[in-house]
């Protein structure tokens, strides 16, 4: 499957709290329950610390944990 | 929801056709459906489809199944599409390979002779036409005796209300791909009365909630994956459970 992006918003700026390195997106694995999905999330380019923003969180990945709940 | 535009009728929603859409593209390699080439190969497997056998896909979109059993399995496999657009990206994406043998033709009128086939698959395509049962006849007018027709399509896990209280074939909304609005017991039933007998049925609703995750995922609102196209009463007990199923049934002589 391709990697799917999902978020809108730039986190280029942001730093990783335990390295001070930037972020950078990066293919990651996202699992839920037993099944796997290929998305693209800011990474910290030292020690791979993957952010998961609360715009991401809150939204589409509390639908997404609904949706497979209900099947 | 997600429509399952194999052969998705000419729509004239003013959103357009689920398909079209960059998130459906995105998220689905080409392949618009729940579970992908994996629940192909699950059907070839089950029917034992052997090197040389003739299998039509109907509703075959840009032929991914049919480059698939060709390959994989050795099938003489044709497809049949009723949108010419849909037919066509396949050639040109593959325009130094041998053409696949992809036809322009409805389930209503396919262009084959009769018994033409061994194996017949309808990948979410059936219960998008507008007449299941005549589908279906024709199906097993082009199925050869001792053929097998495989499906995969959107059907109701629990019927509205009670267990087997689906609502009847015919009142599906045209183009809806909410299935039959049927349960398995009313596939069953519907396959019987049109010369099949149910050989397997597997429940793979796990396949439509990736899909419609993977949509979500990608920016499609979860209100238009909803059973009922709205929010709030998706799992309501008025409109049943959607689940997606795969099926095998054998062609009867009788
Ligand atoms: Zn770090």
């Amino acid at each position: 499957m391709s990697t799917l992006k999902v978020l809108d918003k730039d986190y280029s700026d942001w730093v990783c709290a335990a390295c001070g390195k930037p972020l950078q997106p990066a293919p990651v694995e996202l699992e839920y329950l037993d099944s796997l999905f290929n998305v693209e999330l800011p990474c910290c380019v030292a020690c791979g610390m993957v952010l998961i923003p609360e715009e991401l969180a809150l939204g589409k990945m509390a639908d997404v944990e609904r949706l497979l709940e209900d099947k | 929801m997600p429509t399952c535009p194999h052969t998705a009728p000419a729509t004239d929603s003013a959103a357009g056709p689920l398909w079209a859409r960059p998130a459906m593209r995105a998220v689905s390699d080409g392949i618009f459906r729940p579970g992908g080439l994996a629940l192909t190969d699950r059907m070839a497997e089950l029917a034992g489809l052997a090197p040389g056998w003739t299998v039509l896909d109907v509703g075959c979109g840009t032929g991914a199944s049919v480059m698939r059993l060709r390959q994989r399995f050795g099938a003489c496999a044709v497809g049949m599409d009723a949108l010419f657009s849909q037919v066509r990206p396949q050639e040109d994406r593959n325009a130094t390979a041998a053409p696949l043998p992809l036809v322009i033709g409805t389930a209503e009128h396919p262009p084959f002779r009769r018994g033409a086939f061994r194996m017949i698959l309808c990948e979410c395509v059936l219960s998008l036409l507008p007449d299941t049962r005549a589908a279906l006849a024709t199906l097993h007018a082009l199925l050869a005796p001792g053929g097998i027709l495989g499906i995969t399509d959107l059907y109701l896990r629990t019927g509205p209300g009670s267990p087997n209280g689906a609502a009847s074939p015919s009142s599906l909304p045209h183009g809806s791909c909410l299935g039959w609005r049927a349960d398995r017991r009313a596939i069953a039933e519907h396959l019987h009365h049109t010369g099949f007998t149910l050989r397997r049925f597997e429940d793979h609703s796990k396949q439509l909630g990736e899909l419609a995750a993977r949509l979500v995922l990608a920016g499609e609102s979860p209100c238009l994956l909803s059973p009922a196209g709205a929010c709030g009463d998706s799992t309501g007990p008025d409109t049943g459970t959607p689940g997606y199923f795969l099926l095998l049934a054998d062609r009867r002589t009788a």
